[in-house]
């Protein structure tokens, strides 16, 4: 019998860590307690899953973890409402259930072969860390040309991911510029907007294509800098998000003209955005 | 199939027919003189000489309120199936049966199917009765179906003089038919004609309103400034989203009591505020301006983009029923459509 779409994985939290100095955004690896589940939840970068908690609901999240990070899936959340609140509230070993993969996942297809250009702004950053650990995964790096990775947040305390992203710096198959719109003692890097240093590094556009995932403000101005530096609009990658509660495309509320953001999305190129309303 | 026909004084004896093989709805008035959908067990005699419901008959697909999932001492079940075999509904006029085919585009044609709709569709027999008598704010003729209309339905009834004319309309109305084969006689040339003047006479009294295009049309329309005047009259009540035969929006809320409780799908609606409301705070459809465009364009250009089938079967029941008169032909009129 076909899967009940409805019906979450049983999952657990394993651990749960707070990601900025704000304390308003934790992560949380999530191990399935069958490994048959594990199997059959395979994901793509982009991806989006419900997690669910009996008697609180569910709520749609990025997958932040890599489908090559085989034992756990990373969620990083951002106390918000209700749902979040109880979420950043549980302790490792609680269960928790989790539905999909769902929703179309950045254009792997078409990124191969091309360098690419990945934007990320404040805790937007989530799925961007999934594809990134895809790209540079020795088995996959080699598909693909350089990686320039621009992120920037507000402050230093509010990049996510930052023993990691100390990592990825040290590397040489990954270029990383990280900038915060106000420095803290101790911050040695780039002060000012993504735009800013987006605009000074110059990225070709030949043969390249870029993924923006941000804060609305800056992906209104980064997608100029693009357009700018030369990115054709079906070159341009985004990422939405909307209010859902199916996940499926059945309950008629993420619909951005006759696209919906749980099926046909969250991802979309900036020319598909622009044949939809600005309803977003 | 060649069309039947059954005797008025033997109609008792098919519902029998049916009763042995599921539960029976027909049309019957209830205490305040309405009349609605109701099993027919509990119904001394079954009115034929009805408009349309109030209600429409979705709700037997989709019910208002559905337990999607139970938890019990922390453990997340699927409900037990309900245990009550085939329903037939007797009576459905023809605009509420082609409302089935839009619901069938949501619920059953996507990558994933619903598993509660699929059950419940698959266990109801709809047997739709023509219209005789249109109401003033019909327009079914106008969306492509009609007061003859069999589609969507397993079976089309029309009520003659002295009998009713029967016609299967998929296999499982062909079933329905032959096993109550006792009962019906081949239908007489004079019963067919005087159906089909029947149905005719019904056209007639129906004005239509133009919707070819609407898809087209409302894509140049989407700044039009009807939508912030729509939004100023719009209670935001839902109403009409609740009586439409073919909307289908829900929400997903979960109720506990204690340790065990249930994820239940319950109608949503459009209008409502919360409806697209993000936990930031941000609303992509702040006002009842936004609200009611989606509405209309979901209907009349959304849904044709991704079906090719208009989500509006002209049952009228919004125009009818709504608080403040709102009425959606004037919109479309106004759009140019």
């Amino acid at each position: 019998m076909e899967k009940n779409p409805y019906l979450p994985y049983a999952a657990h939290i394993e651990e749960a860590w707070i990601e900025n100095d704000a304390r308003d955004i934790k992560s949380f690896r999530v191990v399935f307690d069958d490994s048959a589940d594990a199997g059959a939840f395979s994901h793509v970068p982009g991806q989006f899953a419900e997690l669910s908690l009996p008697g609180m609901g569910e709520a749609p999240f990025g997958i932040a973890s890599a489908p090559t990070e085989t034992d756990h899936l990373l969620f990083s959340v951002k106390r918000a409402g209700l749902f979040t609140t109880e979420l950043h509230s549980l302790d490792p070993g609680s269960p928790i259930g989790v539905r999909g993969p769902m929703g179309r996942p950045f254009p792997w297809d078409r990124m191969a072969g091309k360098d690419l250009v990945i934007i990320g702004g404040g805790f937007a950053f989530t799925t961007l860390r999934a594809a990134i650990v895809e790209i540079l995964d020795p088995a996959n790096r080699g598909d693909f040309g350089s990686l320039l990775v621009v992120y920037g947040a507000r402050t230093p305390g509010e990049l996510l991911y930052r023993p990691e992203l100390a990592e990825w710096q040290e590397r040489d198959d990954i270029d990383l510029h990280l900038t915060v719109d106000q420095a803290d003692e101790g911050w040695t890097q780039n002060v000012g907007v993504v735009t800013s240093l987006l605009e000074s590094l110059k990225p070709a556009s030949q043969n390249a294509i870029s993924i923006v995932c941000g804060p609305p403000i800056m992906i209104k101005f980064t997608i100029v800098s693009l357009l700018n530096l030369g990115f054709d609009e079906e070159d341009i990658i985004l990422s939405l998000e909307m209010r859902m509660k199916c996940g499926i495309g059945m309950c008629g509320r993420c619909n951005i003209g006759s696209k919906y953001v749980c099926k046909d999305g969250p991802v979309f190129s900036r020319g598909e955005l622009r044949a939809l309303p600005v309803e977003y | 199939m060649t069309e039947k026909t059954i005797a008025h004084t033997d109609l008792d004896r098919f519902l029998d027919c049916l009763k042995e093989a599921g539960t029976v709805y027909v049309p019957a008035k209830d205490e305040a003189g309405e009349v609605r959908l109701a099993e027919a067990s509990n119904v001394e005699s079954v009115a034929l000489a009805y408009r349309n419901f109030r209600m429409s008959p979705k709700a037997f697909f989709l019910p208002q309120n559905q337990t999607l999932l139970r938890f019990n001492e922390g453990r997340v079940e699927e409900p037990a199936p309900p245990d009550q075999g085939t329903s037939f509904l007797f009576g459905v006029r023809p605009c509420d049966a082609r409302a089935l085919l839009a619901l069938d585009e949501v619920f059953l044609s996507g990558d994933d199917e619903d598993p509660y709709y699929k059950r419940l569709r698959e266990n109801t027999v709809v047997i739709a009765l023509a219209c005789e008598r249109p109401v003033a704010s019909c327009f079914c003729t106008s969306v492509g179906g009609g007061p003859g209309d069999g589609a969507g339905s397993d079976v089309l009834a029309v009520a003659l003089e002295a009998d009713l004319l029967l016609k299967a309309q998929t296999p499982r109305g062909e079933q329905l038919l032959s096993s109550v084969e006792d009962l019906l006689a081949d239908a007489a040339p004079e019963a067919i004609q005087q159906a089909e003047e029947l149905i005719r006479s019904a056209e007639d009294q129906i004005s239509p309103v133009r919707v070819d295009n609407s898809a087209e049309l409302l894509r140049e329309q989407y700044d039009s400034p009807i939508w912030e005047e729509a939004g100023l009259t719009c209670l935001g009540c839902g109403t009409c989203s609740y009586l439409c035969p073919t909307c289908h929006c829900f929400d997903i809320t979960d109720e506990m009591r204690g340790k065990t409780g249930r994820r239940v799908r319950t109608w949503d609606c459009c209008a409502y505020p919360l409806f697209t409301l993000h936990a930031s705070g941000h609303n992509p459809r702040p006002s009842a301006k936004e609200r009611w465009r989606q509405r209309i364009m979901h209907k009349f250009r959304y849904a044709v983009e991704n079906f090719e089938r208009l989500f509006c079967v002209g049952c009228g029941r919004c125009i009818r029923n709504c608080p403040v008169n709102m009425d959606l032909r004037r919109v479309l009129k106004r759009v140019g459509v």
